[in-house]
Protein backbone atom coordinates (compact mmCIF):
# COMPACT_ATOMS: atom_id res chain seq x y z
CA UNK A 1 0.00 0.00 0.00
CA UNK A 2 1.12 3.90 -0.47
CA UNK A 3 3.58 4.66 2.61
CA UNK A 4 2.35 7.93 2.87
CA UNK A 5 -1.10 7.05 2.93
CA UNK A 6 -0.62 3.97 5.61
CA UNK A 7 1.12 7.12 7.78
CA UNK A 8 -2.89 9.16 8.12
CA UNK A 9 -4.48 5.92 9.14
CA UNK A 10 -2.36 4.58 11.23
CA UNK A 11 -3.97 6.74 14.43
CA UNK A 12 -7.30 5.79 13.62
CA UNK A 13 -5.43 2.09 14.08
CA UNK A 14 -3.93 3.04 17.71
CA UNK A 15 -7.43 4.66 18.85
CA UNK A 16 -9.15 1.63 17.74
CA UNK A 17 -7.29 -0.75 19.07
CA UNK A 18 -7.18 0.93 22.66
CA UNK A 19 -10.75 1.33 22.50
CA UNK A 20 -11.52 -1.91 23.20
CA UNK A 21 -9.22 -2.26 26.48
CA UNK A 22 -5.38 -0.47 27.49
CA UNK A 23 -2.65 -1.74 25.14
CA UNK A 24 1.06 -1.86 25.59
CA UNK A 25 3.23 -0.43 23.03
CA UNK A 26 4.66 -3.81 21.36
CA UNK A 27 0.92 -4.91 21.26
CA UNK A 28 0.09 -2.36 19.44
CA UNK A 29 2.91 -2.93 16.23
CA UNK A 30 2.00 -6.47 16.79
CA UNK A 31 -1.84 -6.00 15.91
CA UNK A 32 -1.02 -3.50 13.63
CA UNK A 33 2.13 -5.23 11.48
CA UNK A 34 0.13 -8.23 11.35
CA UNK A 35 -2.15 -6.96 9.21
CA UNK A 36 -0.14 -4.26 6.83
CA UNK A 37 3.91 -3.34 6.48
CA UNK A 38 5.23 -0.52 8.64
CA UNK A 39 8.03 0.56 10.11
CA UNK A 40 7.15 -0.37 13.35
CA UNK A 41 9.85 2.26 15.07
CA UNK A 42 7.36 5.00 13.90
CA UNK A 43 4.47 4.18 16.50
CA UNK A 44 6.07 5.66 19.05
CA UNK A 45 6.48 8.94 17.78
CA UNK A 46 3.33 8.81 17.31
CA UNK A 47 1.68 7.27 20.84
CA UNK A 48 3.85 9.87 22.28
CA UNK A 49 2.04 12.72 19.55
CA UNK A 50 -1.23 11.24 20.60
CA UNK A 51 -1.06 11.33 23.90
CA UNK A 52 0.57 14.57 24.57
CA UNK A 53 -2.63 15.99 22.60
CA UNK A 54 -4.85 14.22 25.39
CA UNK A 55 -5.94 11.19 23.61
CA UNK A 56 -4.36 9.12 25.46
CA UNK A 57 -3.29 8.59 28.66
CA UNK A 58 -0.34 6.31 30.00
CA UNK A 59 0.63 4.11 33.25
CA UNK A 60 2.61 1.79 33.99
CA UNK A 61 2.09 -2.10 34.70
CA UNK A 62 3.59 -5.02 35.94
CA UNK A 63 3.47 -7.99 33.50
CA UNK A 64 3.73 -11.50 34.44
CA UNK A 65 6.58 -12.50 32.18
CA UNK A 66 8.79 -9.70 32.68
CA UNK A 67 9.46 -5.99 33.11
CA UNK A 68 6.57 -3.47 33.62
CA UNK A 69 5.21 -2.40 30.55
CA UNK A 70 3.52 0.84 29.41
CA UNK A 71 0.34 1.30 29.06
CA UNK A 72 -1.84 3.06 26.72
CA UNK A 73 -5.62 4.34 27.56
CA UNK A 74 -8.04 6.00 25.54
CA UNK A 75 -9.83 9.55 27.35
CA UNK A 76 -12.66 10.70 26.61
CA UNK A 77 -11.35 13.37 23.95
CA UNK A 78 -9.46 10.24 22.53
CA UNK A 79 -12.96 8.51 21.94
CA UNK A 80 -14.01 11.62 20.58
CA UNK A 81 -11.13 11.85 18.06
CA UNK A 82 -12.12 8.11 17.16
CA UNK A 83 -15.23 8.46 15.82
CA UNK A 84 -15.16 11.61 14.12
CA UNK A 85 -12.26 9.37 12.35
CA UNK A 86 -14.26 6.07 11.78
CA UNK A 87 -16.81 8.26 10.14
CA UNK A 88 -14.67 9.94 7.73
CA UNK A 89 -12.84 7.13 6.63
CA UNK A 90 -15.85 4.79 6.20
CA UNK A 91 -17.13 7.30 4.25
CA UNK A 92 -14.22 7.60 2.37
CA UNK A 93 -13.90 4.14 2.13
CA UNK A 94 -17.49 3.32 1.05
CA UNK A 95 -17.13 5.96 -1.94
CA UNK A 96 -13.89 4.18 -3.47
CA UNK A 97 -15.97 0.83 -2.60
CA UNK A 98 -18.69 2.10 -4.85
CA UNK A 99 -16.29 3.28 -7.80
CA UNK A 100 -14.43 -0.03 -7.39
CA UNK A 101 -17.83 -1.86 -7.85
CA UNK A 102 -18.81 0.21 -10.60
CA UNK A 103 -15.30 0.38 -12.77
CA UNK A 104 -15.50 -3.53 -12.55
CA UNK A 105 -19.21 -4.27 -13.90
CA UNK B 1 23.86 -3.74 14.25
CA UNK B 2 22.46 -5.55 17.80
CA UNK B 3 20.32 -4.17 20.31
CA UNK B 4 22.90 -2.25 21.96
CA UNK B 5 24.06 -0.62 19.10
CA UNK B 6 20.66 0.34 17.68
CA UNK B 7 19.56 1.60 21.10
CA UNK B 8 22.67 3.65 21.20
CA UNK B 9 22.31 5.36 17.92
CA UNK B 10 19.08 5.96 18.68
CA UNK B 11 20.27 7.96 21.89
CA UNK B 12 23.33 9.51 19.90
CA UNK B 13 20.28 11.27 17.26
CA UNK B 14 18.54 12.32 19.81
CA UNK B 15 21.21 14.13 21.74
CA UNK B 16 19.56 17.36 21.47
CA UNK B 17 16.46 16.96 23.41
CA UNK B 18 15.97 17.87 26.68
CA UNK B 19 17.00 14.41 28.87
CA UNK B 20 13.85 13.62 30.54
CA UNK B 21 12.17 13.39 26.82
CA UNK B 22 15.06 11.09 25.57
CA UNK B 23 14.90 8.91 28.75
CA UNK B 24 11.36 8.37 28.01
CA UNK B 25 11.63 7.89 24.47
CA UNK B 26 14.48 5.66 25.18
CA UNK B 27 12.52 3.59 27.99
CA UNK B 28 9.70 2.61 24.98
CA UNK B 29 12.21 1.43 22.64
CA UNK B 30 14.33 -0.67 25.40
CA UNK B 31 10.55 -1.90 26.32
CA UNK B 32 9.82 -3.05 22.63
CA UNK B 33 12.74 -5.02 22.52
CA UNK B 34 12.06 -6.81 25.79
CA UNK B 35 8.73 -7.43 24.90
CA UNK B 36 10.22 -8.76 21.16
CA UNK B 37 12.20 -11.56 22.78
CA UNK B 38 9.54 -12.40 24.84
CA UNK B 39 7.50 -13.34 22.12
CA UNK B 40 10.92 -15.12 20.75
CA UNK B 41 11.54 -12.66 18.24
CA UNK B 42 15.71 -12.40 17.33
CA UNK B 43 16.85 -9.32 18.00
CA UNK B 44 17.85 -8.75 13.68
CA UNK B 45 14.06 -9.10 13.16
CA UNK B 46 13.59 -6.73 15.47
CA UNK B 47 15.63 -4.37 13.95
CA UNK B 48 14.65 -4.34 10.54
CA UNK B 49 11.15 -3.95 11.64
CA UNK B 50 11.85 -1.03 13.42
CA UNK B 51 13.34 0.99 11.01
CA UNK B 52 16.87 2.64 11.12
CA UNK B 53 17.61 4.30 14.16
CA UNK B 54 18.09 8.17 12.12
CA UNK B 55 14.34 7.31 10.51
CA UNK B 56 12.79 6.99 13.59
CA UNK B 57 14.83 10.04 15.45
CA UNK B 58 13.79 11.88 12.20
CA UNK B 59 10.48 11.58 13.15
CA UNK B 60 10.74 12.24 16.71
CA UNK B 61 12.62 15.15 16.12
CA UNK B 62 9.92 16.51 13.92
CA UNK B 63 7.89 16.41 16.26
CA UNK B 64 9.57 17.95 18.91
CA UNK B 65 10.50 20.87 17.01
CA UNK B 66 6.86 21.77 15.78
CA UNK B 67 5.55 21.15 19.06
CA UNK B 68 8.24 23.95 20.53
CA UNK B 69 7.30 25.88 17.74
CA UNK B 70 3.83 25.89 18.60
CA UNK B 71 4.71 26.63 22.06
CA UNK B 72 7.30 30.15 20.70
CA UNK B 73 7.13 31.09 17.61
CA UNK B 74 9.34 32.77 16.03
CA UNK B 75 11.88 32.79 12.77
CA UNK B 76 14.15 30.60 14.27
CA UNK B 77 12.03 27.89 15.67
CA UNK B 78 9.78 27.88 13.05
CA UNK B 79 12.47 27.47 10.23
CA UNK B 80 13.98 24.39 12.36
CA UNK B 81 10.48 23.02 12.54
CA UNK B 82 10.27 23.60 8.78
CA UNK B 83 13.65 21.72 8.05
CA UNK B 84 12.86 18.85 10.67
CA UNK B 85 10.06 18.20 8.70
CA UNK B 86 11.45 18.48 5.08
CA UNK B 87 13.77 16.08 6.59
CA UNK B 88 11.18 13.45 6.64
CA UNK B 89 10.75 12.92 3.00
CA UNK B 90 11.78 14.46 -0.51
CA UNK B 91 7.88 14.88 -1.51
CA UNK B 92 7.98 17.40 1.68
CA UNK B 93 10.81 20.01 -0.08
CA UNK B 94 8.34 20.88 -2.71
CA UNK B 95 4.99 21.23 -0.32
CA UNK B 96 6.91 22.01 2.90
CA UNK B 97 10.15 23.62 1.86
CA UNK B 98 9.87 25.55 -1.34
CA UNK B 99 6.23 27.24 -0.24
CA UNK B 100 8.07 28.39 2.82
CA UNK B 101 11.17 29.89 1.35
CA UNK B 102 8.76 31.85 -1.33
CA UNK B 103 6.22 33.26 1.43
CA UNK B 104 9.70 34.33 3.61
CA UNK B 105 10.79 35.95 0.18
CA UNK B 106 7.58 37.61 0.13
CA UNK B 107 7.76 39.29 3.26
CA UNK B 108 11.65 40.25 2.84
CA UNK B 109 10.10 42.19 -0.13
CA UNK B 110 7.36 43.77 1.72
CA UNK B 111 10.10 45.06 4.08
CA UNK B 112 12.36 46.07 1.91
CA UNK B 113 9.58 48.37 -0.07
CA UNK B 114 8.31 49.57 3.59
CA UNK B 115 12.08 50.28 4.31
CA UNK B 116 12.88 51.65 1.26
CA UNK B 117 9.93 54.53 1.82
CA UNK B 118 10.38 55.22 5.48
CA UNK B 119 13.50 56.71 4.35
CA UNK B 120 12.38 58.09 1.39
CA UNK B 121 12.94 61.89 2.81
CA UNK B 122 16.52 60.97 3.36
CA UNK B 123 16.78 59.50 0.00
CA UNK B 124 15.44 62.53 -1.30
CA UNK B 125 17.65 65.02 0.12
CA UNK B 126 20.88 63.19 -0.95
CA UNK B 127 19.52 63.14 -4.59
CA UNK B 128 18.70 67.08 -4.48
CA UNK B 129 19.86 69.00 -1.28
CA UNK B 130 17.95 71.76 -2.02
CA UNK B 131 15.25 73.06 0.96
CA UNK B 132 12.53 74.00 -1.56
CA UNK B 133 12.13 71.03 -3.31
CA UNK B 134 11.54 69.45 0.24
CA UNK B 135 9.30 71.66 1.07
CA UNK B 136 7.81 70.77 -2.61
CA UNK B 137 7.44 67.44 -1.81
CA UNK B 138 6.62 67.67 1.73
CA UNK B 139 3.32 66.23 1.45
CA UNK B 140 4.51 62.91 -1.14
CA UNK B 141 7.48 62.38 1.57
CA UNK B 142 4.68 62.24 4.77
CA UNK B 143 2.65 60.02 2.85
CA UNK B 144 5.19 57.69 1.81
CA UNK B 145 6.92 57.40 5.08
CA UNK B 146 2.96 56.54 6.40
CA UNK B 147 2.47 53.86 3.84
CA UNK B 148 6.00 52.25 4.60
CA UNK B 149 5.17 52.93 9.05
CA UNK B 150 1.73 51.14 7.90
CA UNK B 151 3.37 48.14 5.54
CA UNK B 152 6.14 47.78 8.74
CA UNK B 153 3.02 47.50 11.01
CA UNK B 154 1.03 45.04 9.02
CA UNK B 155 3.61 42.65 8.34
CA UNK B 156 4.42 42.45 12.00
CA UNK B 157 0.93 41.77 12.70
CA UNK B 158 1.04 38.99 9.46
CA UNK B 159 3.87 37.08 10.83
CA UNK B 160 2.36 36.18 13.97
CA UNK B 161 -0.66 34.73 11.96
CA UNK B 162 1.70 33.86 9.39
CA UNK B 163 3.42 31.41 12.20
CA UNK B 164 0.49 30.09 13.53
CA UNK B 165 -0.53 28.21 10.40
CA UNK B 166 2.97 27.22 9.00
CA UNK B 167 2.52 25.50 12.28
CA UNK B 168 -0.74 23.72 11.73
CA UNK B 169 0.83 23.05 8.18
CA UNK B 170 3.77 21.44 9.53
CA UNK B 171 1.46 19.48 12.12
CA UNK B 172 -0.98 18.11 9.47
CA UNK B 173 1.83 17.08 6.93
CA UNK B 174 3.04 15.51 10.06
CA UNK B 175 0.42 13.56 10.32
CA UNK B 176 0.44 12.08 6.96
CA UNK B 177 3.81 12.22 5.63
CA UNK B 178 6.63 10.22 6.08
CA UNK B 179 8.04 7.08 5.98
CA UNK B 180 6.10 4.16 7.80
Amino acid sequence: MNIQFKKGVLELCVLVLTAKKDRYGYELVEQISRRFEIAEGTIYPLLRRLASEGLFSTYLSESMEGPPRKYYKITDQGMTVLNELVTEWEKFAGGVREMIEEGSE
Amino acid sequence: MNKDLYLSELYKYLKRLPPDERDEIMTDYAEHFEQAELNGRSEKEVIQRLGSPRLVAREVLAQTQIKKAGKSPSLSSVTRAVMATVSLGLFNLIVVLLPFVASLLLFVGVYGVAFFLIISPILLFIQNPLVSIFINEFFLMVGCVGIGLMLVIGSMKMTSVYYKFVIRYLRYNLSLIGRI
